[in-house]
């Protein structure tokens, strides 16, 4: 449309007034997308009749055949028109063009007509190609010495054949209601129909686009291994067996949401986690009763024991190494599917401040390590509020030089000091979100540049102080150093209110704040551990929960799971070292 | 009704106690033990100690005699269903009146060291917030979160202590035997009461594993404190002297503003009140929810939690009737210790009764 | 329904605290920092208390003012007469914009004239009052405080209450101060009674003034002068030496350098110092000696008799710093002679000291703290009235001296013979 024309169009009062703008709510005075609807609904319910009709007949044709016969009486029809037709309708084709059908003649004495569904994009188009339509379609006629009896020609037809000999797909199953095979369909599998057969094969092809092993993002670590979990549960689990090469591992695998129908694999070791806490796992886990579960994050919302709580009820990884160690403690762990994290329960808040690589440096490192969180932690927390609580309210802590260093600072600075530090806050955290939400190509360069710019201006502006600056900077560092993401989040917040507490009472506030944190702290549990424990209550076994003993020293695992045992490795396992003592022979192999 | 096993294990009593009792320092009871004791103070704190172990006995025998069970019911099964709500009332009214007195004696104190202009009731509403948390969560929670706050409890006192030393002047502390024996040791059996406050223990019976672990937990603690006392007053009375230490309304605040090592570690005492603050949250919330427990016991109520804020709001309106600072101190003094001094008579009087009337231990006999 | 009930509850509390203000909330920018304060006798009222309160902005403003000091002095300085101390500080509120604190107050400067005549109640105030602690030091100038804050011109530092409380730490190099004079032990000591207390004193010199009394040159050798009096000339104008002497609260008298070293030796707080010798083979020469402490100082108390005895024994340790060519006292034979020759100094210096403080009666040296040990209870030493005592009190003091070390070098240059 020129210029001309729209300028036309403006003037010209026959041009009429415009449509008015899509609305979904309004129903356009048409009752037709109603109408619709029920119609849909309708035709739902038919097929579903449809599906419990042919159900009771095939139930009514196993009587008779015994208990079996009864089990495997589906609601599929012998005939293939009508067992195609209803999937096409469950599938709402021909509008979705998803399900693909395949109409194929199996080569068998005599050919029968067979269709293979799958859905495009989650079957794997080679090992369809190559292990079901190639074995039925060419293959099938070639003389199989069918049970040695030396019956020359083309195969017969009966489902047990096609299993056992005509089919090479690596995991095939009987099928014989429909919803079952919408299922498998839907993950990846493909089905396959045959004329005259109530019975449907689902061959394993699943195949859908997956991100390959990488490195983990949040978790990573110098030293030890560098691969981290990925969307696909399946993948996640192998990577945690290929660490714990035992049978006692179990994956039971349950499924969430009605739509998404997400599976949730929770795994634990049999024989060391204790029975009460599987169960009680899967109790809260078959409990989520919601449309749509889209991770480990949201699952871990419907199941932890402290919703509103400020700091995480359970532990989220995306390293396998960290999962099998904390399988061996007699945890439990849960992948949910699409998601590259794997949720641990119950965790304690020490377990918040560690890493795995607090086990892969010699034992004293590790330690320092852990120290240097537990500061980073104390910092990230306390130290702006300790700052206005001396600033504000007890200048005489600082020495007295210092003290009138600060206060020459603050003589050109017209906002109270509270002001400025909440103000340089959140300018840090507004670097912070947008740094991790700028493409990661300039992202931290942004950061870089923000920071820098920003508190030079800042100090130049003389809107703030010098000195706080560096608190503000001491203080974002220090809250990067803590490892768990969550964490790190409720410790920023839980520093706002003791910045509050600290304005409106000076050190009074900041205590008070702090007591009431700490006898919250106490008072959390995950899946009915303390979460304080095992320093308080004490439960033994502190060697590696503020710092990291030696790990040939590590005899017991933690107490607080409850483990069915307690042992985990010999007394002592250094035998051949002489400073090991005289105990060492006798007790090594006990 | 028989509930979960209990969590308090020997570690948290022991330090459950201790906060308790050690939260008295910070006030002006160690001018108390000078006043009596002269320079031979930590002879009375010591006397105080031992006849304060003493005292306890009972209780811990009491609380063998019936493993996992309260004051409360205790009373109620060895008194009868008249007489044994009677005495858990009197322990719950002691125990209520020492938390009034208390919060009232900590306000004061917070705003003579930290926050002089700030109005009193605010500063009681606040520590009162963290009573009402505490007392809400639970006697596990907070005795949890007590072992955590330990090592700043304790940091809070010994740091003050240590960093005195300096100063100290052994001198100061003869002439040895103070005004003489019998006024050291009248002294130490007057103040001796302090089995009173562990006699919280035995009101929270039910929440320890074991009786045992609750024996020991009032004994460790005890002992804890009363050295901890010893050598406070001792270090207090090495630095003022013992005339200028027992007119000292916050001789702990004192000592703790004197630090002075070097340009860089001097006037440190506010953050030293921050620690305090602490034992004295646990004091009261520990006090105050026995106080609750034994009451809703008494009255037959089947839950505490609906009497914390009612009895809360009661505290803080009593807290604000004294006229001044000095009231305070004298009630506490003149009335407190006594009564709480006799109120170590009631386990008595129970462990006689449960003997004559062949209540409980029966399991326990042998 | 729990967040609602969370919210409220937020609200109400914040409401609370933002329509009830913070109270003690002050901001550094808003107060005024006493770093010192000086106590004068007033005219129109008891006293005139004069306070030096920090100016921030030049003193970290970034060394343009450094180095002469003089004009641009980092510090504003008022006087104003008051009954208390409490009342000067509202009085000054009322002329300045910022709020006047003590919190960073480091010393009070007390007039002599004020300090030999006036009592404990300008110390209750520092013992009550919450924002000044016990931790000031308590210094007694030689003529008016006021005038000494004026004058006052430390070159070195920028901030003049760092030099004073540099200056307190020579105790431990010098031994010619006392080892502390807080007044916390000030009032501890007028409490207890066990010792009396000495302080800090201070003179400004004036380099024009002509001196009033030039000290000797034994007297130099030995450091017996006090403040005012110091053989120098340059450097900061303020001079830290020797000791106020009290009784109870009232100063009695001045104790020069060597008597404070003296002091802190009969109380087992001496930690180090250098002495001038006179030397016994070269009269008119000095051997100078870095003595130290030795073994702690034994002390017997008998009260037998009618007067009180003492009987005392100093150990010390010495290392040559300095002797005259020619006479090596590194040789064995020789070193007795030495040692002898210096613990009679040391002797005939203490017995001076003790002479002193007898005639004025006061007990600084401590020797209470000795005696009292003698007795069961308070009531006994009560009795006894120990400071009325001290001056019939027969004292007899021994000094033992150990060479121990001899510098660098053993013999004297050879050269010089």
């Amino acid at each position: 449309m020129s210029l001309w024309q729209s300028l036309m169009q403006l003037l010209d009062p026959a041009s009429g007034r415009e449509d008015e703008p899509f609305s979904l709510g309004d129903d356009d005075g048409a009752p037709a997308a109603e109408q619709e609807g029920a119609s849909r609904l309708m035709a739902d319910a038919q097929l579903r009749a449809e599906g419990i009709m042919t159900h009771i007949d095939n139930l009514l044709e196993a009587q008779g055949t015994g208990k079996k016969g009864l089990e495997q009486a589906g609601d599929l029809s012998v005939s293939l028109k009508e067992n195609t037709e209803r999937m096409k309708a469950t599938f709402r084709m021909p509008e979705n063009m998803d399900l693909i059908v395949r109409e194929i003649t199996v080569a068998t004495q005599p050919p029968t007509p067979a269709a293979v569904f799958f859905m495009e994009g989650l079957a794997d188009k080679t090992n369809l190609n190559r292990d079901i339509l190639g074995p039925l379609m060419l293959l099938s006629h070639l003389d199989h010495h069918q049970d040695g009896e030396g019956d020359a020609g083309p195969t017969t037809f009966t489902i047990s054949t096609v299993v056992k000999r005509l089919l090479p797909g690596h995991q095939v199953t009987e099928k014989h209601d429909l919803e079952a095979i919408t299922d498998s369909l839907l993950s990846g599998d493909s089905v396959l129909f045959f004329e005259g057969s109530s019975t449907a094969l689902a061959v394993e092809t699943k195949g859908f686009p997956m991100r390959s092993v990488g490195e983990p993002k949040t978790e990573k670590v110098i030293q030890g291994p560098h691969d981290a979990f990925v969307e696909a549960f399946r993948v996640n689990v192998s990577l945690v067996r290929r660490r714990l090469k035992d049978p006692r591992v179990i994956t039971k695998v349950l499924t969430v949401g009605q739509i998404s129908k997400t599976y949730v694999a929770v795994l634990w070791i049999d024989g060391i986690a204790t029975p009460k806490l599987v169960a009680e796992v899967k109790r809260r886990i078959e409990a989520v009763n919601v449309d749509i579960v889209g991770g480990a994050g949201i699952l871990e919302q419907y199941i932890e024991d402290n919703p509103s709580s400020l700091l995480p009820g359970m532990l989220t990884t995306e390293r396998p190494d960290r999962v099998a160690a904390y399988l061996s403690e007699g945890h439990v762990a849960v992948f949910v599917d699409n998601s590259p994290q794997a949720l641990i329960c119950p965790i304690t808040f020490w377990s918040l401040l560690q890493t795995a690589e607090d086990y892969y440096l010699r034992f004293p490192f590790g330690s320092i390590l852990r120290f240097v969180r537990m500061a980073a932690l104390l910092v990230a927390l306390l130290v702006p509020a300790l700052y206005i609580a001396v600033v504000n309210y007890h200048p005489e802590m600082i020495p007295t030089e210092l003290m009138l260093f600060v206060a020459s600072t603050r003589e050109n600075v017209p906002l109270p000091a509270v002001v400025e530090l909440v103000l340089m806050d959140l300018a840090f955290e507004l670097i912070r979100e947008a740094g991790t939400r700028i493409p990661s190509v300039i992202g931290s360069t942004i950061g870089l540049v923000a920071s820098l710019i920003l508190g030079q201006a800042a100090v130049e502006a003389k809107i703030v102080s010098p000195l706080l600056i560096l608190i503000v900077a001491l203080t974002g560092l220090a809250s990067f150093a803590i490892p768990n993401y969550m964490t790190s989040f409720g410790v920023r917040s839980l520093r706002f209110m003791l910045v509050g507490a600290a304005t409106v009472l000076g050190f009074y506030g900041v205590a008070a704040a702090l007591f009431i944190m700490t006898v919250h702290l106490a008072a959390m549990q995950s899946f009915g551990v303390p979460f304080l424990s095992p320093v308080a209550p004490s439960r033994g076994g502190l060697s590696d929960v503020l710092g990291r003993g030696p790990l040939f020293r590590m005899e017991m695992r933690p107490g607080y799971t409850h483990p069915l045992d307690r042992r985990r490795q010999g007394e002592i396992i250094r035998t051949w070292d002489p400073k090991a003592g005289p105990a060492a022979e006798k007790g090594g192999n006990s | 009704m028989k509930s979960r096993a209990g969590q308090i294990g020997l570690t948290q009593g022991v330090i459950l106690v201790y906060a308790i009792l050690a939260a008295k320092l910070f006030i002006q009871y160690p001018s108390f033990l000078i006043n009596v004791g002269g320079p031979a103070a930590w002879q009375v704190a010591l006397i105080m100690t031992g006849a304060g172990l003493v005292l306890f006995l009972p209780m811990s025998a009491l609380a063998r005699r019936f493993p996992g069970q309260g004051l409360g019911k205790i009373s109620e099964t060895v008194a009868g269903p008249y007489a044994g709500p009677l005495l858990s009332l009197t322990v719950a009214a002691w125990l209520f009146a020492t938390v009034v007195i208390g919060l009232r004696a900590f306000t004061e104190t917070f705003i003579m060291a930290i926050l002089p202009t700030t109005p009193p009731s605010v500063l009681a509403i606040v520590i009162l917030l963290c009573v009402i948390y505490a007392a809400h969560r639970g006697i596990e929670p907070l005795s949890r979160a007590t072992q955590m706050l330990f090592p700043v409890i304790a940091a809070g006192i010994f740091l003050v202590l240590l960093f005195s030393l300096p100063r100290a002047d052994a001198s100061r502390l003869y002439p040895f035997l103070g005004f003489g024996p019998s006024p050291t040791i009248s002294g130490g059996l007057f103040y001796s009461g302090i089995a009173a406050e562990a006699m919280v223990l035995l009101v929270v019976g039910h929440a320890f594993e074991d009786p045992e672990s609750l024996h020991r937990s009032g004994l460790y603690g005890i002992l804890l404190f009363g050295l901890t006392a010893a050598a406070t007053v001792s270090i207090l009375v090495m630095i003022f002297g013992a005339p200028d230490a027992a007119q000292q309304s916050f001789p702990m605040f004192n000592l703790a503003r004197l630090v002075y090592l070097g340009r860089f570690l001097q006037r440190t005492e506010a953050f030293m009140v921050m620690f305090w603050i602490f034992a004295v949250a646990v004091r009261l919330s520990a006090l105050f929810y026995a106080g609750v427990v034994l009451l809703t016991e008494a009255l037959r109520l089947p839950w505490y939690r609906p009497l914390v804020y009612p009895m809360a709001v009661l505290a803080m309106s009593l807290s604000l009737l004294p006229k001044d600072f000095v009231t305070v101190i004298r009630i506490d003094r003149d009335w407190l210790r006594p009564l709480g001094l006799a109120l170590v008579a009631i386990p008595v009087v129970l462990l006689v009764l449960a003997a004559v009337r062949r209540k409980g231990g029966e399991t326990h006999a042998a | 329904m729990q967040l609602k009930r969370a919210a409220c509850l937020l609200l109400a509390l914040v409401t609370l605290f933002v329509a009830t203000g913070c109270w003690d909330r002050r901001e550094l920018e808003e107060t005024g920092f006493v770093l010192a304060l000086g106590v004068d006798k007033g005219e129109q009222s008891r006293y005139a208390i004069t306070a030096m309160i920090a100016i921030p902005a030049k003193m970290a403003g970034g060394g343009k003012g450094g180095g002469g000091g003089g004009k641009d002095k980092p510090v504003l300085q008022t006087t104003v007469e008051a009954p208390t101390i409490a009342g000067a500080i509202s009085l000054i509120d009322s002329y300045l914009d910022r709020r006047v604190s003590l919190l960073h107050t480091k010393a009070l400067f007390m007039a002599e004239d004020l300090a030999r005549e006036s009592g404990l109640n300008t110390m209750d105030e520092f013992v009550r009052f919450r924002q000044a602690r016990r931790t000031i030091f308590y210094i007694v100038t030689k003529g008016k405080a006021a005038a000494f804050l004026k004058k006052m011109d430390v070159q070195q530092e920028k901030d003049p209450q760092r030099f004073i409380e540099q200056m307190t730490y020579n105790s431990r190099a010098t031994a010619m101060i006392p080892a502390a004079s807080q007044i916390q032990q000030f009032v501890t000591s007028v409490n207890t009674g066990y010792t009396q207390p000495i302080t800090y004193y201070a003179a400004i010199k004036d380099e024009g003034e002509a001196q009033a009394a030039v000290p000797k040159p034994e007297q130099v050798a030995a450091g017996d002068f006090a403040a005012g009096d110091l053989p120098r000339k340059g450097g900061p104008n303020l001079e830290l030496f020797g000791a106020a002497a009290f009784r109870r609260d009232r100063m009695v008298g001045v104790l020069t350098g060597e008597e404070v070293r003296y002091v802190l030796l009969l109380q087992d707080q001496f930690q180090r110092g250098y002495f001038n010798i006179a030397d016994p083979r070269a009269p008119g020469k000095y051997v100078s000696l870095d003595v130290r402490r030795g073994r702690p100082m034994t002390i017997a108390v008998d009260l037998t008799g009618d007067r009180p005895r003492l009987d005392i024994v100093v150990s010390l340790e010495g290392e040559i710093l300095a002797m005259q060519p020619g006479i090596d006292y590194t040789e064995p034979e020789f070193q007795p002679r030495l040692e002898a020759a210096a613990a009679a100094e040391i002797r005939r210096g203490m017995r001076g000291l003790v002479q002193k403080t007898q005639e004025w009666n006061t007990d600084v040296i401590g020797f209470g703290s000795h005696v009292v040990r003698q007795f069961p209870t308070v009531a006994a030493w009560e009795s006894f009235k120990w400071p009325e005592h001290y001056q019939d009190a027969n004292v007899r003091v021994e000094v033992r001296m150990t060479l121990r070390r001899f510098g660098v070098q053993l013999s004297p240059p050879k050269a010089a013979r």
